[in-house]
Order: C-alpha cells, then structure tokens, then sequence
C-alpha cells in the first residue's frame, strides 16, 4: 500500500502498531490518513470511518494500545493530527505466508483513490478532529 | 460484612496480558476461596508443534506473545541448539543478548508506565497519566522506543523479530548502526535513572513473602540463558527442570499451574533480582541502592522499582555490549539436526521460561514442552490475593477489588502466554 502511494507521489509511512511511533507520526500533522487491515467477511473491501468508529472494546494490555487508545493517549500528550480518517481493507486470510491474497492486492489501487480523494476533500478546509 | 459471605467477582481485568477473571468469597471477613481464573482458550501450541521441522519452532512459538516475543525466540533456539549439540560463537550470543536487552526495555517500560504506574497515582488508566503527568509519560514512550529501536537494528522489526535462527542470526548489523544507535540509548540510560528515581517515590503497600524465587543465573545478570538458581536449595542445570518444575491442571483455569519440588515458587523480577544482584552493573546497583532496595526484594508491590532498576541495567549492558562489538566473521553457525532431546531457558521480561523439544531422526518436532512464567507464578499470585483479602477485608467491596487487581499486577502477568487475565468477582457471606 505504501508503495501504490508513493508511486503517486503520496507520503506514505510504515508504522509498527506500536504507540511511540504512531504518536511520533502523528505529531504536528494536519491530516492524517491511517491505512489498515481490517478482519472482515469481504476480502478486498474497503471501508472508510473515524477512529471513534473502530470497534475497540479490549482494555489496555501488555499487548500495547490498539489504534483507538493511541488516539486517546496522543490527545492526552498533545501529539495528535488535526484530522484522522481510518481507511480499512479487509482481510480473511491470516495464516502463515508471504504477501496478500489475490483479492487484497488487487483492492490497493481503488484504496490509493480513496486515500488521493480523502486529500483532496481537505485541501483548503479547516479541519476537524475526527472526519 | 462480618458474620457474612460476601463475593467479589472481576469479570475481565485490565492493563494486564490476555483475557482472565477473579474470584473471591469470604466469610466473616477470611477469604475461603481466592482464584485467579484464566478462561483465554488454550492455544495448544505443544500439539501443533509435533511434526514441524526442528527449524521452525523460534518464529512459530515466537508468536505466542506479542510483548515478549524474544524470549521464545532465544528459548527455544537455545533449546533445539543444545538437542542438536550445537554451540554459538561468542560474538553470536552477545548479540542474541542485545536484542533480548531490547525486549526488556520495551516490555519493562510499557508495564511501568502504561500498566502498573496508574495503580500507584491513583488513575484508572494511562490517560489520565499521561493528563497528569505528561512529562514523565513522554520519558517512558521515549525509553520503550529506544528499546524498540534496538530491537528493530539487530532484530529485523520490533514486534516479532525475523532475524532470529538456529545458530544465530540470518544476517548481523554492522558496527555503524549499533553504534548510531548508541546515541539515543544513552539518553535512554538518564531516562531509565529518572524512572528509578520516580517509582522509588510512590507508597507501596506492605506485603513480604515468602514464595521460593526461582531465577536463572550465570557469569553475568542472567538473561539469554543460564543455570538454574533457587532461594532455598542447590542450583540446577537446565535439563532437570522438569523434574523439579511440574504443571498440573487445576479446575478453575485454561492455564496449568506450576509448582517446585510441589511448593509455590515465583520467578520474574523479584526473583532475580534477589538471586542475582550483585551482577547488576554498578551503575545499577547504585540506582538500587539510591531507591531504597536492599540485597533482597520480597514485597512484589515494589517490582516496579526493581523492573526500573532492570531497565537500567539492560540500557547499560546494550551500551556495554555495543561498545565493544565487532561484526561476527559469519551470522550463524551451523546446526545440524540429529535425533534427541534438548532443553532451553530464557529470562522473559516477566520470568523464566523453559522450553524442552524431542527431535527425531528425520529434523522433527517429535514432542514440544513450554513452561512460561506466569504458569509458574499462579500460586504464588493466588497466596498474595489470600494475604491481601486478609490484610485488607475491612475496605469495601470497590476498594478491596482494586487491591486484589493491583496484586495481579505486581506480576505483569502474560496471560496468552500462560494459556498456552481479567474478570474479578468477590464473595463476601
């Protein structure tokens, strides 16, 4: 996926799902678009949502802060993008093995689009906090 | 509440590892039932373990946690290494020891300050922490993404390494990137002193106890490997360990419960560092001492000092070892398979951990045996909550329940690890 941006001329960063450098990624961002897999019955889907959308019931482990209490740590720290879309595609297959599924890998074109789209949407605009 | 049962139930306890429960019941303020239930599904990684090649149990059993996912790694290579009667360069266990210095960093870290710290500043939880004190909650990000770092350069990524192997490494950093890297690990070191110094100044409940501490030890602060040190009786090698350390199912957990010579032993920070101290670095020992530490730790409410002082050390050793590394001549030396049983330990960031694998004549898993520490330390967290609940059975229900949870804590349980944590409930009648 990073790659497909790049190749537009998208920033893109690969991020371990790890708190300090999602929170060093974020700060003194204006917009912010978070591109993950997403455990769904469709693979290829993309959906897009607000951080508030994702599903994140589990409290806080030793398992690190999933993406939701990362936010929720990062607007306690002040190191938060003014805007954050969460872009998903979803996956079925999480077995062992190198690469994507047929049907994931061709889904990353259509989500470079909505990433490209989402950018344009915010050029020019005030931000807000979860669009 | 007295001349009554009263219950306490926690349906899922937080901030710790995996999915478990507590139950307590007293009556007339004794606790007459005190369990810690682990209801996460077992994981029956020993069964899919059998018939897999002798190559593959360091990633496959590496993913049994994503916190601590070294020690497995180092575990079972040490483990398969010594079936296979292979023996690593020195140049090559120092840098498997770096890296484990890394998972020490970052779990320690995390635990101290987004886990354990909220129970001593009477938060909920790390966000009101870092609310509060935001300064101090920037220090422990900085010092765990030093610890990611160093595992990142010498282990491929930070979460589940990929650079691990039977015999060492499939390919060794030069010395430019460690020695780059040295830079922020110093800053990390004066941010692990802080960390001393500011978890020395929290109220620790009084608690002393009297588990046996089992720890491995060895030449220097025992970490990626060792033999086997015990409080009360003569060291022993590693491939007795299960003679002397048995798992037995009890009914109320998915997760076994271990046990020493059939008595309560407890592995983990206290541990070591009660057996091990002296090897600190001095400038450990100094950060020790300066917090109020003697040469023995028995009351786990203080862990979170002597995981700050660990952190210390593992800042100070990755210098030690970076400072006079030289690029191993080859990344890793060959190991053979051959037919025959093999025993490794580890210390994971929360305890030893042992594995044991049969292998048969043709390279596979034969029989797969894995001991992690939070099994081990089950009895000995279940006698600590009965002590609490006794200590402490005049609070109310709200308040008690938070005391037993803190308990748990004092552990850094690893709760996916042992099913191989929590739902409380109290019952008071």
């Amino acid at each position: 996926m990073a790659a497909e941006l790049a190749a537009r001329g998208v920033p893109a960063l690969i991020c371990a799902a790890e708190p300090s450098a999602i929170l060093d990624a974020w700060a003194g961002t204006g917009l912010a678009v978070l591109v993950d897999a997403a455990d769904g019955a469709e693979p290829g889907r993309i959906r897009r949502c607000a951080i508030a959308d994702l599903n994140e019931s589990a409290p806080v482990s030793s398992h690190d802060l999933g993406l939701r209490q990362t936010y929720e740590l990062g607007r306690a720290l002040g190191r938060f993008p003014a805007a954050l879309v969460v872009v998903t595609i979803d996956i079925t297959d999480t077995g062992h093995g190198e690469g994507l599924s047929p049907a994931v890998a061709a889904a990353l074109p259509a989500a470079a689009d909505v990433v490209e789209a989402i950018l344009g949407e915010h050029v020019g605009k005030p931000t807000d906090q979860q669009s | 509440m007295s001349g009554s049962r009263r219950t306490l139930r926690v349906g899922a306890l937080t901030r710790v590892e995996g999915e478990g429960a507590l139950h307590v019941e007293l009556r007339n303020g004794v606790p007459e039932r005190v369990e810690l239930n682990i209801y996460e599904p077992p994981r029956f990684f020993e069964a899919f373990l059998r018939g897999r090649a002798y190559t593959e149990p360091p990633d496959l059993t590496a993913r049994i946690c994503g916190i601590c996912p070294v020690a497995y790694q180092v575990s079972a290579c040490n483990a398969i290494e010594d079936a296979c009667g292979a023996t690593l360069d020195p140049e090559l266990i120092a840098l498997r020891r770096l890296l484990y210095c890394g998972e020490w960093i970052h779990s320690h870290a995390l635990h101290i300050y987004m886990l354990h710290a909220p129970d001593f500043l009477g938060a909920p939880d790390i966000f009101t922490v870092a609310r509060d004190h935001r300064a101090a909650v920037e220090r422990g990000l900085a010092l765990k993404k030093a610890g990611n770092r160093l595992m990142e350069a010498v282990g491929g990524r930070s979460i589940h390494p990929i650079n691990v192997r039977l015999g060492g490494f499939y390919s060794v950093p030069d010395r430019a990137d460690l020695v780059s890297l040295a830079e922020q690990l110093r800053r990390a070191l004066d941010d692990a002193l802080a960390t001393v110094t500011w978890v020395a100044g929290f109220d620790f409940p009084e608690l002393r106890v009297e588990h046996e501490l089992l720890a491995l030890t060895g030449p220097a602060y025992a970490i990626e490997n060792g033999v086997i040190a015990r409080s009360a009786g003569p060291a022993f090698e590693v491939a007795e360990f299960s003679e002397h350390v048995r798992e037995t199912q009890v009914p109320h957990s998915t997760a076994l419960h271990a046990t020493l010579d059939g008595g309560r032993h407890l592995t983990g920070p206290l541990a070591r560092y009660s057996l091990n101290h002296r090897q600190l670095s001095p400038l450990a020992q100094e950060a020790a001492t300066a917090a109020g530490l003697s040469r023995e730790c028995r009351n786990p409410f203080r862990s979170i000092v002597v995981r700050a002082v660990e952190v210390v050390y593992a800042v100070d050793e990755a210098l030690r070892i970076i400072d006079g590394y030289v690029r191993p001549s080859r990344p890793f030396v060959d190991v053979e398979a051959r037919p025959g049983v093999g025993h490794g330990v580890s210390e994971a960031p929360r305890g030893l951990l042992y594995h044991r694998y049969e292998i048969d004549e043709a390279g596979l898993v034969k029989a797969a045996e894995i001991i992690p520490p939070t099994s081990q330390n089950q009895a000995a967290i279940e006698n600590d909550l009965v002590r609490v609940v006794e200590d402490d059975a005049g609070l109310d229900d709200a308040a008690l329940t938070a005391m037993c949870e803190r308990t748990i804590r004092n552990y850094d349980p690893c709760i996916s690890c042992s099913t191989h944590f929590l739902t409380v409930t109290v019952d008071r009648r």
